[in-house]
Formats: C-alpha cells, sequence, structure tokens
C-alpha cells in the first residue's frame, strides 16, 4: 500500500467530503496529514480521546490552544468532525480554550502578554524574551456518557 | 500536575509504559470521585504521541552517534542544491545518509542518489510535514552504526513542520534572497525553533531587492540565538562556515550526547 494520494486543488468543503471518504475506507490511517496539519492534528486529538474514554461515547472535549501554538482553532473544528465520525467521539462538542500568550523579559523579568513571539518587553524594550504561556495544544478534559 | 491523584501529567512515559499495572488507569480519573462524574482529566498534550516517537528516534540516533538535522523552509529555497553540495563537498570527510519528504515524485530523492549517498524518499501524499513515526520506519533502511550525519529535508513549508519533531538534534531553516526578506515575521515559529538559517541564494543579491542585514535583524528579533550562514549552495560562496559548524557540531555529540 503506497501512501500516495492525488493533490486535489479543492476548496474547504471538498475537502471535508475527501476526509469523509477516507475515513470510510479502511486505509484512512495512511492518510492523516492530508493537506493541513491541523488534520493531523485533530486526527491525534480524537486518538488520545478513546484511549481516555475506554469505550464510552464521548460528548464533550475541553481543548486548550495557544496563540502561538501555530494551530488555527477554526482549521481544527473543521476537520475534527471528520476524523471523529465512526469513533467514540461522532457528534462530540467540541469546546477550544484559546491560552492567550505570556512572556517573562531576559533583562527586567517583568510578566507581559504578547501576540507575536518577536515582541519586545514593553518595559524596557528586551527581545528574545522567555514564553511562559502560549504554545499549549492539550487535551484537557472529555465528558463521557 | 494532575490535582486528583498528583501524577505528573505530562509524563506521557509513565500512563502509557505502565500496561495491566493499576496506574495505567491514568485515563479514568473519575475512579477517584466516584462514578457520578463523568468528567475525565486527560491532561495530555494533542503532540504527545509524535514527542513520544521523536524522544525514540532521538535517543536511538544519540546512541549511535549519528548527528541528524532538519532541514526546513518554502519550497524552492534550494534545500536540495544545499544538500547535493555539501555531499559532494564533505564526502570524504563523513558518512552521510539523507531522508528526503515531498508530496510526490522523487526527483529529489534521484538527484541525493546521484551523490552515492543512502537515501530514502518519503512522499507524504497531500500531507505537509515529515512526523516523527515517518523517520522512525525511514532510517531502518540505514545502517545507522556506519552513519556520521543523518540529512532530513522536510517538506517545503514554513508552517507545518515547526509543529513536529523528528528527534532531529537541531532545525536548520533555509530562507533564500528570492523570497520576501520578512520571513522570519511572518513565519517566526519555524524561525523560533531553529537553531541555524542559511540564507542562501547570496550570488543573486546584487539582482534583487533584498536587504541582507533586514532580514537578519528580524530573524534575531524572532529569535536572538539563531546562528546564521550566509551562502551560495550554486557558488559555493560561504559554504565552509557551514561544513564548519556541521562538523563541529558532529563531534561535540560524540560520545556526550550533548550535540
Amino acid at each position: 500500500m503506497t501512501s500516495r494520494i492525488a493533490y486535489l486543488p479543492c476548496d474547504a468543503s471538498t475537502e471535508a467530503i475527501l476526509c469523509y471518504s477516507l475515513h470510510e475506507s479502511e486505509t484512512f490511517g495512511r492518510y492523516i496529514g492530508v493537506r493541513m496539519h491541523e488534520l493531523a492534528i485533530a486526527h491525534s486529538i480524537v486518538a488520545t480521546c478513546e484511549r481516555s474514554a475506554d469505550g464510552r461515547k464521548v460528548v464533550e472535549v475541553v481543548l486548550w490552544i495557544g496563540t502561538l501554538s501555530g494551530v488555527v482553532p477554526e482549521a481544527v473544528e473543521f476537520c475534527f468532525d471528520a476524523c471523529a465520525k465512526g469513533t467514540l467521539l461522532e457528534g462530540t462538542r467540541l469546546v477550544i480554550e484559546r491560552v492567550e500568550a505570556k512572556a517573562r523579559c531576559s533583562r527586567c523579568r517583568a510578566e507581559f502578554p504578547v501576540q507575536a513571539y518577536f515582541d519586545p518587553c514593553p518595559l524596557c524594550g528586551a527581545l528574545g524574551n522567555e514564553i511562559l504561556a502560549g504554545e499549549e495544544l492539550r487535551v484537557r478534559e472529555i465528558e463521557v456518557e | 500536575m494532575c490535582t486528583t491523584c498528583g501524577c505528573a501529567a505530562d509524563e506521557q512515559y509513565h500512563h502509557h509504559q505502565h500496561d495491566g499495572h493499576a496506574h495505567d488507569r491514568h485515563h479514568t480519573h473519575d475512579d477517584h470521585a466516584g462514578d457520578a462524574s463523568k468528567k475525565i482529566q486527560v491532561e495530555e498534550d494533542i503532540l504527545a504521541r509524535n514527542n513520544r516517537l521523536a524522544a525514540g528516534n532521538r535517543q536511538l540516533f544519540t546512541q549511535k552517534g549519528v548527528f541528524v538535522l532538519n532541514l526546513v523552509s518554502s519550497p524552492g529555497s534550494g534545500k536540495t542544491t544545499i544538500l547535493e553540495r555539501t555531499l559532494r563537498d564533505l564526502a570524504g570527510r563523513f558518512k552521510f545518509a539523507v531522508i528526503e519528504g515531498d508530496q510526490q515524485t522523487d526527483n529529489d530523492a534521484q538527484r541525493i542518489a546521484a551523490t552515492g549517498v543512502p537515501v530514502k524518499q518519503i512522499n507524504t501524499g497531500a500531507g505537509c510535514h515529515l512526523d516523527a513515526h515517518m523517520v522512525c520506519h525511514a532510517v531502518e533502511e540505514f545502517d545507522l552504526d556506519s552513519l556520521d550525519i543523518l540529512l532530513i529535508e522536510n517538506v517545503g513549508n514554513l508552517v507545518c513542520p515547526a509543529s513536529f519533531d523528528l528527534g532531529e538534534q537541531h532545525k536548520v531553516v533555509v530562507l533564500s534572497v528570492t523570497e520576501g526578506e520578512d520571513k522570519p515575521l511572518k513565519y517566526p515559529q519555524m524561525f523560533r525553533k531553529a537553531d541555524v538559517m542559511l540564507l542562501n541564494k547570496i550570488d543573486l543579491l546584487p539582482y534583487v531587492d533584498f536587504d541582507a542585514e533586514r532580514c537578519k535583524e528580524m530573524a534575531r528579533r524572532v529569535n536572538p540565538d539563531i546562528l546564521i550562514f550566509e551562502v551560495s549552495s550554486r557558488t559555493g560562496e560561504g559554504m565552509e562556515m557551514w561544513y564548519e559548524w556541521l562538523a563541529q557540531g558532529r563531534d561535540r555529540g560524540l560520545g556526550t550526547g550533548d550535540w
């Protein structure tokens, strides 16, 4: 079995159909990571939750996605439904909690919110600050039936 | 830390390697609270599986004394040409192997194979990045005991490969002067995670509006510790510094595991 698949120049809805149809085939596992890394991440979320659910149906999943994680919540939501189909997570409510990024200044030790890695310290202007929060990519909890 | 039983939630090994032990019931922490609760605290990194596999790869590479680099960039920055030149110029000094990641074709693998270096092509299909699992299987085909340096050329993409640790010792990001000089600010996660930046195609600087100093300043704004080498893989200019870093890095890690 090859891991190749034809590249389809498609819009979002086509991607969902592609995703569903792949899921229904036995070879889905070979196709994870289709087009965007959020699909691989959604697949990973489903696998993690299924292990935790121990055979019970999952009604809610709570995620932490940091603003510096490089992952787009909307894209995860989009891929999640497709990845969850036919699993204990089919129809599950997905709750994404955004974790705002925070850094500590390398010079004056002040803590401050950041939008990006390269934001300087607002007090002293130093660069290269230590990121304290915002890189999270975590399944926090699930609720089962 | 898990507040229910005090176990370290970050220690995925702990939770997943004790099959059959009582502690393997990490995922049913509602046991502690009684049957009424249907909430289960999971507290697991979504990329935990990839990170576990990457840690395994890294341990294997350290044991075998192989220096491993993950080359990342946009498509067309010259990763493969840098590899070709590096492999030819250092053929007598080190034993190399290469993993090539592309969505389709084995064109790059053929170019590498022409240098005489063992190469394994991974086609990700429509996938946008390599992951630790792919690399774990790709290296099965190499005789790691005889290798000095393994170079992994990731899929050309400055976004997704940043999230997936492969078990490499360093990420090396390639940026060419035919691209926008502000790419470090546009794709900060990748430049933040890289230890080395190769600013490639500097032979073309006279012909393009690319401010190399400004680009380097932006890269350092995102990552003050990033090492920058200005190179031309076509003319060979600046490549000696990169080779020196490669040689020193490889020697430093031998025996110590501190690459």
